[in-house]
């Protein structure tokens, strides 16, 4: 099973819209191709997300909904603790999700804060994702 | 084990009923017919199946919700302001922790 650490941006783009790579990433995640794995503070950002820019107006109660079945279907790992990969530090709740679950990929559309390869967790965008689920692309190095 | 059908009819015990079997004072063994429980049940949780159906529902609802307020077509930029502020104040209650390189 392939384990993911998906980015916050990624969550959102796949729960607002049924199109597109992110929304495929997605349905790989219900297909259970892939394992999306999270910490406490990567569960807290997907609900904090919710309250900025036009998402605010989104339904409460269905954003609750899915934020707690996502909870439900991801692999909760815990954080060893602070990492400094990112230079932007907020970032790092991100890479530290994937160094407790030994993830093989983080999934991001904002490749330019997340440059960084870390252990064994490689950095692709959901397209990337996609050609390497599909083996139209070699695994990255 | 093949208990004798007159035994298990007297004992109430259905065919393919799991067993406990103790060997007791004098040698003989004692045969208890056990219950079954799905861990799922008995922890509460739902099978990953059901769960992962029910997030695919959910997510269905919130991207009906999404079109009927035109969020649905909201470009990464502003995904990824929304995004920043989120980790912005979410660092301010989180700066005192130890950090490792």
């Amino acid at each position: 099973m392939i384990r993911v650490v998906l980015d916050t941006n990624v969550l959102v783009a796949a729960v607002i819209s049924p199109t597109g790579p992110n929304a495929q990433i997605f349905q790989a995640i219900v297909a259970d191709k892939i394992r999306p794995y999270v910490t406490n503070a990567v569960v807290e950002e997907y609900g904090r997300v919710f309250e900025y820019e036009r998402l605010q107006y989104l339904d409460k109660r269905r954003i609750a909904n899915v934020r707690r079945l996502l909870k439900a279907a991801a692999i909760k790992v815990k954080s060893r603790g602070r990492l400094k990969v990112s230079e932007h530090e907020e970032d790092n709740r991100i890479y530290e999700c994937a160094v407790a679950a030994k993830a093989h990929y983080i999934v991001t559309e904002n490749t330019k804060h997340f440059t960084t390869p870390y252990k064994v967790t490689k950095i692709v965008n959901a397209r990337q994702l996609l050609r390497l689920l599909a083996g139209d692309e070699p695994p990255i190095a | 084990m093949v208990i004798p059908r007159s035994l298990r009819e007297e004992a109430g015990v259905s065919e393919g009923t799991l067993i406990k079997v103790a060997v007791v004072e004098g040698g003989q063994l004692l045969l208890t017919p056990q219950f079954t429980i799905d861990r799922p049940k008995l922890s509460g949780r739902k099978p990953r199946k059901t769960i992962l159906r029910e997030l695919a529902a959910a997510v269905d609802e919130l991207r009906q919700d999404a079109k009927a307020k035109g969020i649905d077509k909201m470009p990464m930029s502003e995904i990824n302001r929304a995004v920043t502020a989120a980790r912005r104040d979410l660092k301010k209650g989180s700066s005192s922790k130890r950090v490792r390189a």
